[in-house]
């Protein structure tokens, strides 16, 4: 019989023991593995809530706040960007793409965005994954709303309810509503565990109508009507060009409600806006132009590098994850080496016996090391498995409720490096009982207590 | 004939309790001992001091003119494992393991070769045969005492030290016990030490030893 069968008989006799050992130190992996999880996913999902997307451009202020505000709707927002100098850069040879939006209402807490389809088509969360409507279709037209995730589960909103916004409120009860222009929801995108999931999107034209007008009781439908009767009224006070020229505006509006809805009702400012780039490689020159523009003060920042200094500026998060990852990781390898020490005092008699039919140290070192390989080994490979099928399990329900997205590879350098840790650090451990045993006695290891 | 056990002056003290004197005690090869006494009297230690389960003693002891108790734990443990075949008075079997596999445990350790005509034969003998694929954990005591035997003999060892092998058994058994013992003594030239307090079995070995006879310690 070779030592590896004795190995393994002798783990299977003490089924109890090894149980109880297998249990403790895939428990503490699994805890390990998820507070790696958490903190991979929070970096994640903080440092990749916007991707696909090379430049933010937004008034001048500091560029913490430029993304604080367009990014995560914490902070307030200063000063707007003009259409016009959006306008410019939008078409700008250079450009792919852009991303307008416009802040300032809110809707029970959550934010909302006034944009244009694009930030549908090009918006990416976590490295490459678009913004997917799950539920209804795009917004059309300017009393249309689609709602993120979030916003759909809490408030329990379904198509086609009527909701109103107020203004400029972002959090709580707002004083101010605009109760005359009640938006239709016709859209609910995926969740996304980015602020897009507490946001609600209108069109740009929907935002700028409810900020142009602020008499009660109006709804759009009338707002021509009232419009026009107000002109008249306004003739004997204002001057002609004015009239005309809001006439003018307005008539422009109504026509491209009929055609392009989002792109050419033009509100005279906007927030900021994201900018992709043809290539990568103009993406600084192109910070460089935005800001250096000699018109209006802007602010081009790269999203992902203020990100990623923000999470690195609140690293004492990641260290106390870290540190709580490292003081489990401790305690279960103390657990695991409290239950090896312990089974192998019980076993003090069987390597005595062992050792008078010749078994040298080298022998039961090997037998040893052998049986807490093999069971370290089993729970390395358990709670790798485990983990994986929670992860598969979990995954949605994790996301809904948490609003953690696992993603990436299931093992990260850490996790590998943690399960590689356990089974090292446990053989090493198992060394002491052996040391201690090789210099007793042959006797007293025979003797019955 | 060449002294295969040779004892000078040995003394073992158990603290400051004085177990073992003695001062002079040769056995020869091939030669059956049967050794008795009161029961305390240090029978199982001096055999184990043979074996070199214990160490720490005083004096010589030579094992087949080697001295044991100057190897390292290793070296005696390999020493104990090829040459001495020791039925323990606790048996001390693995209970996990099954007949077969207590048998021929000696064989993972030592680089001896497994003879399989002996094993056939020290199981029928021994009357193991229906039983050698059970848990060691499952057997009687009369059933261990066996199976610890016949681990003793397979390695055919120069040397045999058997402490109270027959205690357990019924007198078939023992009688087979015997039976094998002393043919293996015989076609293997081994050398016995039989410890027993069972006096009617005594004429069956060359030598009768009574241990208040050769040790100096009295109780």
């Amino acid at each position: 019989m070779n030592l590896f069968k004795l190995a393994f008989k002798s783990i299977r006799h003490r089924s109890f023991a090894t149980t109880a050992t297998l249990f403790s130190v895939v428990l503490s992996l699994l805890l390990l593995f998820t507070v790696e999880r958490v903190r991979r996913s929070v970096e994640d999902s903080f440092t990749q809530t916007v991707s696909g997307v090379d430049l933010l451009v937004g008034a001048r202020t500091g560029s913490l706040q430029l993304v604080l505000f367009s990014v995560f709707n914490i902070g307030q927002v200063t000063n707007n960007v003009s259409y016009d100098s959006y306008d410019k850069i939008h078409h700008h040879p250079d450009v792919e793409w852009t991303i307008p939006i416009s802040l300032g209402d809110g809707h029970k807490g959550y934010r909302v965005v006034g944009t244009t389809t694009e930030f549908f088509e090009h918006y990416q969360v976590r490295s490459s994954e678009h913004l997917k409507i799950v539920n209804g279709s795009l917004f059309t037209e300017a009393n249309e709303v689609v709602l993120g995730a979030e916003v759909a589960e809490v408030l329990k909103y379904k198509l086609g309810d009527k909701i109103i916004v107020a203004h400029g409120s972002t959090s709580g009860e707002s004083f101010e509503e605009h109760a005359d222009q009640p938006l239709t929801v016709v859209g609910i995108l995926g969740a996304t565990g980015t602020a897009v999931d507490r946001s609600l999107y209108i069109t740009l034209a929907a935002m700028d109508h409810m900020h142009d007008e602020h008499e009660e009781g109006e709804t759009p439908e009338e707002h021509a009507r009232h419009e026009g009767a107000k002109h008249e009224k306004e003739e004997d006070h204002a001057g002609h060009e004015h009239h005309k020229h809001h006439d003018e505006k307005e008539h422009e509006g109504e026509e491209h409600d009929h055609e392009a809805h989002d792109h050419e009702h033009h509100p005279e400012q906007i927030t900021s806006f994201f900018v992709k780039l043809k290539s990568k490689t103009k993406i600084l020159a192109m910070q460089r132009e935005i800001t250096d523009n000699k018109g209006e003060a802007l602010l081009a920042v790269i999203p992902a590098s203020v990100l990623s200094d923000l999470w690195k500026s609140l690293s004492q998060i990641e260290f106390v994850l870290k540190l709580i990852s490292a003081l489990v990781m401790v305690v279960g390898l103390i657990g695991m080496v409290i239950a090896l020490m312990t089974s192998l005092n019980e076993r003090r008699r069987e390597m005595a016996i062992l050792r008078s039919l010749g078994a040298g140290f080298s022998h039961l070192a090997k037998l040893v090391l052998l049986e807490v390989l093999l069971i370290l080994g089993l729970a390395v490979i358990t709670s790798a498995v485990l983990k994986v099928l929670l992860e598969i399990a979990l995954t949605d329900y994790v996301a809904k409720k948490f609003g953690l997205f696992l993603t990436g590879s299931y093992f990260s350098a850490m996790d590998v490096s943690m399960m590689v840790a356990t089974v090292v650090i446990g053989l090493v451990f198992a060394l002491g009982p052996i040391v201690i045993f090789k210099n007793k006695s042959l006797k007293d290891g025979l003797a019955v207590k | 004939m060449s002294a295969v056990i040779e004892i000078k002056d040995l003394s073992f003290t158990y603290g400051e309790k004085p177990i073992l004197q003695v001062p002079h005690l040769t056995i020869a090869k091939n030669e059956t001992v049967f050794l008795f006494g009161p029961s305390g009297s240090g029978k199982t230690t001096l055999l184990e001091i043979l074996a070199g389960v214990i160490t720490g003693q005083k004096g010589e002891v030579e094992m087949l003119g080697q001295k044991t108790q100057t190897m390292s734990s290793h070296e005696r443990d390999q020493f104990r494992s090829n040459h001495i075949g020791y039925i323990f008075q606790q048996f001390n079997l693995i209970p996990y393991l099954t007949v077969k596999e207590n048998i021929l445990l000696p064989f993972t350790f030592s680089g001896k070769k497994l003879n399989s005509s002996l094993y056939d034969k020290l199981v029928s003998a021994l009357g193991l045969t229906e039983y050698a694929d059970q848990l060691a954990s499952q057997l009687s005591v009369g059933q261990q005492q066996r199976v610890a035997a016949a681990r003793a003999l397979i390695i055919e060892p120069e040397i045999i030290l058997a402490d109270e092998p027959t205690s357990a058994l019924d007198y078939d058994h023992r009688e087979n016990f015997l039976k094998i013992l002393f043919s293996l003594v015989k076609e293997q030239g081994s050398t016995l030490i039989f410890v027993s307090h069972d006096r009617s079995i005594q004429n069956l070995f060359d030598r009768q030893l009574s241990l208040s006879d050769v040790n100096a310690v009295r109780f």
